[in-house]
């Protein structure tokens, strides 16, 4: 699953680093009607979790009130250098991961 | 009276459709100038602007397949839309005529993730650049596709009997069902529509216009909207291309 997780490279001790994320998903609701009078198949990201070293920074559970292609914005301190976890799953199961590394100066 | 009136509402579109003139380049404005204030940022910010997603699967298809031949990405998309002897072609055309011929691949089918991935990333590597079509311009003019294109941009067509000019030379600016009119021009594309949810490329664009007017919806792929797309490209001129844009 292509995402794109950006944080800054380098923070200095005790600030905040600013991350988003963006996921290619096409967050279907369950409802859509397809040519062929069929109903699409609910698949939206249900849960997503951020972790830097191990420690839980962000934790979503996610709905069918989410557009396509989310994007998310937060900050966190991280206490020290490491790196960023992102990972997600959706309703069919599909798990997709993004990683980035902070160093803290 | 009443035979007078008659008469005034003939004349009346005709008379309107003749002070149709062409937008001097001055006031030459892609359609990132119409949007919120709040889609402006969300395009020339790389981290929000949602078209990225595809401008990194391009990116990958680039490195894998492509450099060996093509060293420099950013002059690549400038080159089109552009006539050849057989018609106009559109940068997704050139792109599969490179998997046909080149890669031995079945071509990629139009809004596909690949097909969108390699246009965006193209069309992201030649931001800020202006399209050939503006320096190819009187040799351009000659081109049966280039007339093709003109005779469709002004023809009226559809339920509504409106033509493309009507509201991209003479009405652009003004609002229509709460949208601000733009000139029309594709150098965004493909872009992000919040309505779509997705990245979609000119040419579902252009046809989603002929949806609106009522009109015969040309088939994907089909040479007029070729045709339409290279005038349009003419039209555009030395408007910088700024892909993948953001469009509500």
């Amino acid at each position: 699953m292509t995402a794109r997780l950006i944080a800054p490279a380098t923070v200095k001790a005790g600030e905040p680093a600013d991350v988003k994320l963006t996921i290619l998903h096409p967050m279907e609701l369950g409802t859509r009607r397809l040519d062929d009078s069929s109903i699409a198949a609910r698949n939206v990201i249900e849960t997503l979790t951020a972790t830097f070293e191990n420690e839980a920074v962000l934790t979503l559970q996610m709905g069918t009130g989410i557009a396509a292609n989310p994007f998310w914005a937060f900050t966190f301190v991280p206490p020290r250098s490491g790196t960023l976890n992102v990972r997600w799953r959706d309703t069919a199961g599909v798990e997709g991961t993004a990683r980035a590394t902070i160093s803290v100066q | 009276m009443k035979s007078r009136a008659a008469l005034l509402l003939l004349i009346a579109p005709h008379a309107f459709a003749q002070a149709i003139s062409p937008i001097p380049a001055a006031q030459l404005n892609s359609g990132t100038h119409f949007q919120s204030q709040t889609l402006r940022t969300q395009q020339a910010d790389d981290a929000q602007n949602p078209g990225m997603l595809w401008v990194d699967i391009g990116k990958q298809q680039f490195a894998a397949d492509c450099v060996r031949c093509h060293a420099d990405a950013r002059t690549l998309a400038p080159a089109f839309p552009r006539a050849q002897r057989e018609g106009a072609v559109n940068l997704d055309d050139a792109v599969n005529a490179c998997v046909e011929t080149k890669l031995h691949r079945p071509r990629l089918h139009a809004e596909s993730q690949s097909l969108l991935g390699f246009n965006a990333y193209l069309m992201h590597a030649a931001r800020g650049i202006a399209r050939k079509s503006a320096e190819t311009a009187p040799s351009l003019e000659s081109t049966a596709a280039w007339r093709t294109g003109r005779s469709i941009w002004f023809a009226r067509q559809g339920k509504q009997d409106l033509s493309c000019a009507l509201c991209h030379d003479g009405l652009w600016g003004k609002t229509l069902r709460n949208q601000t009119i733009s000139q029309g021009h594709t150098v965004g594309y493909p872009t992000y529509r919040t309505e779509w949810q997705t990245l979609g490329s000119a040419e579902r664009r252009i046809r989603a216009c002929f949806f609106g007017m009522e009109a015969d919806v040309p088939p994907v792929g089909a040479a007029t909207l070729r045709a339409l797309e290279l005038y349009g490209a003419w039209r555009g001129g030395a408007l910088p291309i700024e892909a993948p844009a953001v469009r509500r």
